[in-house]
């Protein structure tokens, strides 16, 4: 018999390694609460449908119930630093200009001129008015309207009626988040009790080190839900199990967003053999073959973690000063990735990553990921790093800024178009759809079912799901 | 430093990669005189050898540490 065929094997529904739980019992320093905080394990046990990864009909319905209804991040607040600054983001067919007024104000409108509909804006960057480049119709920076060419020949334009259309701007930990219902909770609200797995870390200290925007050939939804789980490093970053505790990472749901945790500096569950402290800092550090024991990094007597934790404060501390010593181990060796429905994924403690996942223009098998790398800084304020395009044919790892993460995406990116293209097949194969884990899929189920409820699906697919998806295509003509 | 990785999950096999790129894997180097090595691209597929098969994500990684070693390179060059 083997462990397929075992009912008694999976029982536990946990991997048969330590639990974070059990290893925040090793730590060295104090640990903060929230990070013993478990939520509800169970979403469910069913199967998803790949419609909503392959079909039009499913975009189409995004752009009328999702995407117009929830909050999204459009930019970092130092990147508007001065009044006049802009930024244009772009989500499917509708494109926001958000812009920091004169008296200090972030405020976001529809990037579009009231004349004749060009886009107002075609990049970020400084203004001191918004001038559209066609006819020369204007607007001041807090939208009104400003000059009007040939003014005698537009006798109904009037500047009450003629503002550029508001869209809702707040912002939450240095990030400018944009919502077009004039209705939506405010933002903080949506965000329920989030901050308090932020506070030891605040983002709004933080600087864009890098940021790259990579355009992938899959599904925004495709894209991002290679980097919900840990699930996937055993046979996508097969070079970290030693120092990876793959399987034994923890999984929560909380409101609007959810939170994995996974165990670094503790080996995976599913090796055959034991790596010392050494072995595990090899890897860490990148010096090459993880069996050869003789460099003695790692003091006789301190285990991995406790060693890693510790270079992690010294790292830290020309930087964050004394306060290093508060933090504790897992709080330097461990991953802590949110993600905040839909599609934004803040890194808590100092993992110093953020991504966005976004279709690629109106277009449902193409997507755009944004990775930010924010460091912490002392002193004043770096200037944000620019974004950097990674075209369809190019790579992460033509973008050396991203260190040895970059080999990482490489990895992932084998997998999100192949997914993509895979899921034309299962859908005629297999129509109940993919199967994710029960546990370690979390995220991602509570993902789906906060998107069956946005978008009024249901979860079976053979049967609510194509009538509502084919009554909204005829509500829409 | 040439980097040669074990597989975690499959000790036998070590994993380098060459000037040019390709990726190099040798079972068990151990040596009785059977030992088999195969080249492979960066998605894991056979360029020649007699060892046919290789996890393509540890192809992809020790490409990805040749691609950045030869643009470090590069980069210390135009210093
Ligand atoms: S094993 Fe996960 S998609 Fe094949
Ligand atoms: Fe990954």
């Amino acid at each position: 018999m083997t462990e397929l065929d075992d009912a008694a094997a999976h029982r536990s529904r946990r991997s048969r390694g330590m639990s974070y739980q059990e290893v925040l019992d090793t730590d060295t320093h104090e640990v903060p609460p929230v990070l013993r905080l478990q939520s509800d394990s169970f979403l469910g046990d069913h199967d998803v449908p790949v419609d909503r990864f392959i079909d039009r009909a499913y975009h189409e319905l995004e752009k009328k119930r999702l995407w117009p209804f929830v909050w999204q991040m459009a930019c970092r607040e130092e990147e508007i630093p001065n009044p006049g600054d802009t930024c244009v983001y772009d989500i499917v067919d509708t494109s926001i200009l958000v812009v920091r007024t004169e008296d200090g104000v972030i405020k976001a409108y529809y990037n579009v001129c009231q004349h004749q509909g060009r886009r107002l804006r075609d990049h970020d960057g400084p203004a001191d008015e918004f001038r559209c480049p066609y006819h020369g119709w204007c607007w001041h920076l807090d939208g009104t309207l400003r000059r009007v060419p040939s003014r005698w020949d537009y006798p109904t334009v009037k500047r009450e009626s003629f503002s550029l259309k508001e869209v809702r701007a707040e912002t939450w930990g240095g990030f400018v988040f944009v919502n077009m219902d004039p209705e939506a909770q405010p933002l903080l609200e949506f965000l329920g009790d989030i901050d308090q797995h932020f506070e030891r870390y605040p983002l709004e200290d933080r600087f864009i080190a890098a940021h790259t925007v990579k355009y992938l050939e899959c599904n925004w939804k495709t894209a991002q839900e290679a980097f919900m789980e840990g699930y996937h490093t055993i046979a996508t970053h097969p070079q970290i199990l030693a120092a990876t505790g793959d399987e034994m990472g923890q999984y929560d749901a909380f409101g609007n967003y959810s939170r994995a945790i996974n165990i670094t500096g503790i080996a995976s569950p599913s090796l055959r053999w034991t790596p010392t402290a050494n072995d595990m800092a090899a890897l860490a550090f990148n010096t090459g073959d993880p069996t050869d024991d003789d460099r003695g990094l790692v003091p006789d007597g301190m285990s991995f973690r406790e060693w890693g934790a510790q270079a992690g404060r010294e790292q830290l501390r020309p930087v964050l000063g004394d306060a290093v010593d508060e933090l504790c181990d897992s709080e330097l060796m461990d991953a802590f990735f949110f993600t905040v429905f839909p599609n934004f994924h803040p890194w808590a403690a100092y993992n110093q990553i953020v991504y966005r996942f976004r279709p690629y223009g109106d277009e449902h098998e193409k997507s755009i990921m944004d990775t930010y790398i924010l460091a912490p800084f002392s002193g004043e304020r770096p200037p944000p790093a620019k974004p950097h395009i990674l075209d369809f044919d190019e790579s992460h790892l033509d973008a050396p800024e991203l260190g040895a993460l970059a080999e990482i995406f490489y990895q992932d990116e084998l997998n999100m178009p192949q997914v993509q293209r895979g899921m034309h097949t299962l859908r005629k194969v297999k129509p109940s759809g993919v199967t994710y884990g029960v546990y370690q899929y979390n995220k991602i189920r509570h993902f789906h079912n906060l998107y069956e409820d946005y978008l009024g699906v249901g979860k079976d697919g053979e049967t609510r799901e194509e009538d509502t998806v084919a009554g909204t295509g005829k509500e829409g003509s | 430093m040439a980097r040669v990785l074990r597989h975690p999950l499959n000790r036998s096999r070590y994993y380098s990669f060459e000037e040019d790129g390709r990726v190099r894997v040798d079972l068990d180097r151990t040596g009785d005189g059977a030992e088999r090595s195969g080249h492979f691209d960066d998605t894991g597929r056979w360029l020649d050898g007699d060892l046919k098969t290789a996890d393509p994500q540890m192809c992809r990684y020790l490409y990805s540490n040749w691609r950045l070693a030869r643009a470090n390179a590069a980069g210390r060059e135009n210093d």
